[in-house]
């Protein structure tokens, strides 16, 4: 069995080997080559993806464009209400005034400027960290791309 | 190709270098193509079982250990990509009405590498050879003519060592009574 294998080994070996097609390695090349333009298109479109960001659907930018709206009132109700209380004769009350005709002394407002300056900033922070999230693109989202990126690139 | 050149090649490849790919091409077009025309026994296929065999190799680069020998990776890709056309071929014979066994389909005639050996006694053996079952035709194949050890073989294949120690064993009590000829000229027209 031994010299079997021997000459099997020896047999086999002998054979002439088929010649490949000519132009092979061009053919395989000019594949490889596509395969590198695809995969650079490919990375192009994500990157193009990724700058552009997601595409915002018509009740988000609906509700986005009302908390905008809401937002710019907002502010100004405030300005209107520290200008009044500080400086011209006309108050802008939005909040005290529908307590003010049925309810006494819900809200009690800060009469010193100061004070109302602190409030004015305070309720701006928090204008802005409630409207934040409407600007960006979500966290989950800016997290998803972070590990596409990482695991493309 | 030198192992250590293999491995060159490939970091070559990996640091954007497409020309070593052609490198690595040229290198073993000739060994990858004999395997898949032994494998599928049809020119056309086997050309473009070998193409995308390559062009699989280029685009799975990063998971080849460059540790190990190319050879074996590249042929164990090429492998499964023959068995899978060789699997469709099945089918569309079986679904055509026609039930035939493709792995039994090419005679020893029919084979294209048995019409290239002139010598008769190497012809009657490939054509032996060319007539054994896929897996044991394939295991001949890698382990013999083309060097490759148990391992390797049993990986390209899909299957354990033990069992292409097994395919090789029921390959050589086939391919017996051909070597025994060889050794003994006269047997054969006795048997006559």
């Amino acid at each position: 069995m031994r010299e079997l294998y021997t000459l099997l080994e020896s047999e086999l070996a002998r054979l002439p080997q088929p010649e490949p097609p000519a132009g092979m390695t061009e053919a395989v090349m000019a594949r490889v080559a596509r395969v590198d333009m695809d995969r650079r298109e490919t990375a192009r479109d994500v990157a193009g993806e990724e700058r552009r960001g997601p595409v915002p659907s018509v009740g988000a930018t609906v509700f986005r464009g009302a908390a905008r709206v809401a937002a710019a009132l907002g502010a100004l109700g405030l300005a209107g209400y520290v200008y009044g209380l500080n400086w011209g004769a006309w108050t802008f009350d939005p909040l005290a005034s529908p307590i003010g005709n049925g309810f006494t002394a819900l809200a009690a407002f800060p009469q010193s400027v100061p004070a109302a300056l602190g409030l004015t900033m305070v309720l701006l922070l928090y204008l802005v960290g409630l409207l934040a999230p409407l600007g960006h693109s979500s966290v989950s989202e800016r997290l998803r791309a972070r590990a596409v990126t990482t695991n493309g690139g | 190709m030198p192992v250590d050149a293999d491995r060159e090649a490939v970091l070559a490849v990996r640091g954007g270098d497409r020309d070593a790919f052609g490198r690595l091409v040229s290198s073993y077009q000739q060994r990858l193509y004999g395997l898949c025309l032994a494998m599928v026994r049809d020119p056309t296929a086997a050309e473009e079982v070998t193409q995308d065999a390559f062009v699989r190799a280029y685009t799975h680069l990063d998971r080849y250990d460059e540790h190990r020998p190319f050879y074996p990776w590249l042929a164990t890709i090429a492998t499964r990509l023959a068995q899978s056309r060789l699997r469709r071929r099945r089918r569309l014979f079986e679904r055509e009405g026609a039930v035939i066994d493709a792995d039994r389909t090419g005679s020893g005639q029919a084979d294209p590498l048995a019409r290239t050996i002139a010598n008769n006694r190497s012809r009657r053996l490939w054509e032996r050879v060319a007539a054994l079952p896929s897996g044991e035709r394939t295991a001949v194949y890698l382990y013999y003519r083309q060097g490759m050890k148990v391992a390797d073989v049993a990986r390209a294949l899909g299957v354990t060592s033990g069992t292409v120690k097994t395919q090789l064993f029921r390959a050589r009590r086939h391919l017996r009574d051909v070597m025994d000829d060889r050794d003994r000229p006269g047997k054969r027209e006795e048997a006559l």
